[in-house]
């Protein structure tokens, strides 16, 4: 279940970093960002892959956690990279539906474990 | 190879991968195989049974080798675990006085396979199994296994500079992260493909190309062994413990039950798993047990053993804990190896290992595709385009096909066939050669076409295969609850789609007739 939220944080951290790129902006939004959004994104990105890394540590430990955060960083972008030439529109909100699961997943995780 | 530090390195870049393009696409094809070793040892295995745990048989296994071999010097038990479903249990005779000790020991004809549920010796057909594509893809096949190593070391220190050079060289490798055009022109589209399986996967190819090297490294670089240990066995000595050797006193004694001796060892690691067993001096007082702890267990590989007292079951000794070095090296090889992996992990390392093969096979294309629109007569191009290009299709078609070559052979060579697993063998390179043949007869586009298609059905059939001649089925599997299998039939048809998914985009592919009034209306199109 953890592992899942590891791979969801991933691709929203992702999808994050890549909509602050100019570059993507248009295909995915039809659209520039304004500043502000763009510094949120900004932030949002790294926190994406940083609550990823977490995840990782609190399923598996820091060895283990590590080496499976790698795996699903790469396979979060590699997604995101195969999604985005075909459904451009899709990649925005499946980064904000994979945070919200994966935010799920660690929440009843916690409320498991506490029981 | 003149001009700027980046043009150096796309030059190096380009030939080495070039070059050892093929042998590496076939290591890495066989290395991604083996992270399924012992579930295709199981496909091949078909009359062996289910996955156990390690407790089931110690019993049974130790029964065996009272009746076989009470007198041996020292028996072998290797337990089954949660992916596979045999014990193996083999035995070193007595020596006769004055005979040396072997280094390594030896098989042969004094081993026999029991199955893990009931016990009873299995007679599995002679297959290397998962085994073959582990060997290959680190000695390689038809010359000394030495000179194997070397051949696949420097194909893997080749794979290191391309790799690095391949960083250098790859201009926009941040700006370009995300970015893939199927849509664009050919050489983009490979460009970004080429440049997608590399960067995304960049600390797997980088660790596991490391890392390999590493595992093999005493052969390579053995001066540091040299320079400080007398001699190769001071080294061995020193960093794989081995327990010295106590002649037999002639006292018979029966052994302490195996089961309570394991139970002993998984709570002296904490719930750890027992893999190998040692069994010394059997039956007689001075026996002594030593468990090896399993290699799943811990990120390095080297997981440590434990002795006891064959007589009494008590503890003895405890292997001496790994230095820092020691430890180190372990990790990488467990890296490496990812036995220590969770099934989710263990589909991560498939995966980022497919990307690999990707990578490869992709960069092979790239070559032909770079130079294809530079070509004075497209209609004939020069005889190095055409060899590089003939290679590409036989060996990127040709050594899937020759890996399923050998699973068809496994089912459907005779079971008494003498020389059985070596003809298992032979059909890898059948396959693999029968397509490049194939390849050079036909012209580019078919050639591509068909032997992707013939690899993709030789890839898909085999669950039907397996079906028709053995008991191991899609239906059974299912109802058995047996989901390793059950995967292992799926992963076939997913691989082999994935191969007619590519057979159907090279017949679908047309080439850029005119190129520059194409490029005039890609121009037009919104970027």
């Amino acid at each position: 279940m953890i592992h899942l939220a590891t791979l969801l944080f991933a691709y929203a951290g992702f999808v994050a970093i890549c909509l602050s790129m100019a570059k993507h902006q248009p295909e995915i939004l039809g659209r520039k960002l304004t500043a502000k959004e763009h510094k949120q994104l900004r932030i949002g990105g790294p926190l994406g892959l940083g609550a990823s890394y977490a995840s990782a540590v609190v399923a598996s430990g820091w060895k283990f956690g590590s080496v499976n955060w790698i795996g699903a960083v790469m396979l979060a972008a590699l997604s995101l990279t195969l999604l985005l030439p075909y459904r451009p529109k899709w990649t925005a909100p499946a980064g904000a539906g994979a945070a919200f699961v994966g935010g799920m997943l660690l929440a009843s995780a916690a409320l498991l474990s506490i029981k | 190879m003149n001009g700027s530090f980046r043009q150096s390195m796309a030059w190096l870049h380009t030939w080495t991968g070039l070059v050892f393009g093929w042998v590496l696409f076939a290591m890495f094809m066989t290395g991604t195989a083996t992270y399924f070793r012992p579930e295709i040892t199981r496909w091949m295995e078909p009359e062996t049974g289910p996955p156990a745990s390690y407790g089931a048989t110690a019993n049974a296994a130790v029964a065996h080798l009272s009746k076989v071999a009470p007198k041996a010097k020292s028996w072998s038990i290797t337990l089954p675990d949660e992916r596979q479903g045999v014990t193996r249990v083999s035995w070193q005779p007595e020596r006769k006085p004055g005979e040396e000790r072997p280094r390594r020991r030896g098989r042969g004809q004094n081993q026999a396979t029991l199955d893990a549920a009931t016990g009873e010796v299995v007679k599995a057909r002679d297959t290397r199994g998962g085994e073959f594509f582990y060997r290959f893809h680190f000695q390689l096949h038809y010359m000394p296994v030495i000179f194997g190593r070397w051949m696949a070391g420097l194909c893997a220190m080749f794979m290191l500079v391309a790799i690095v050079s391949g960083v250098i060289t790859h201009k926009r490798i941040f700006k370009d992260f995300f970015t893939f055009r199927p849509k664009k022109t050919a050489q983009r589209s490979w460009l970004d493909a080429h440049n997608l399986t590399a960067v995304l996967a960049l600390p797997f190819h980088a660790m596991i190309t490391y890392t390999g090297l590493v595992t093999l490294m005493g052969l390579y670089m053995p001066w540091g062994v040299q320079a400080n240990y007398k001699s190769d066995q001071a080294y061995f000595a020193e960093v794989f413990p081995q327990s010295e050797e106590i002649p037999r006193s002639g006292v018979a004694a029966p052994l302490a039950p195996l089961p309570l001796i394991l139970h002993k060892a998984s709570d002296a690691w904490g719930g750890g798993r027992p893999w190998i067993v040692n069994v010394s001096n059997p039956g007689d007082a001075t026996a002594r047990v030593e468990v090896t702890r399993h290699s799943g267990d811990k990120l390095s590989y080297r997981g440590g053993s434990l002795t006891f007292d064959g007589v009494t079951g008590a503890m003895i000794s405890e292997s001496p804990k790994a230095g820092p070095v020691n430890v180190t090296g372990g990790a990488m090889y467990g890296l490496h190896m990812g036995r220590f992996a969770d099934p989710v992990l263990r589909w991560f390392y498939f995966l980022a290992s497919l990307a690999g093969c990707a990578m490869v096979a992709t960069g092979l294309v790239l070559w032909t595709v770079k130079r294809r629109q530079q070509l004075p007569d497209p209609e004939k191009p020069y005889f190095g385009f055409r060899l590089v290009e003939r290679l590409n299709i036989g060996t990127i078609a040709g050594v899937p096909a020759g890996m399923a070559a050998m699973l068809w052979a496994n089912r459907l060579l005779p079971v008494e066939m003498a020389g059985r697993s070596a003809w298992e063998v032979n059909a890898v390179f059948v396959g693999w050669g029968g397509m490049i043949l194939w390849a050079t007869l036909r012209p580019t586009r078919k050639a591509w076409v068909e032997t992707l298609s013939a690899a993709a059905f030789l890839v898909a059939a085999l669950p039907f295969v397996s079906a028709l001649t053995t008991q191991r089925n899609l239906a059974r599997s299912l109802m058995t609850g047996d989901w390793a299998m059950l995967a292992f039939d799926l992963t076939l048809f997913a691989l082999g789609g994935l191969l007619a998914f590519c057979a159907w985009k090279a017949a679908r592919y047309t080439a850029p007739v005119k190129p520059k009034r194409r490029a005039a209306k890609l121009a037009e199109e919104p970027a």
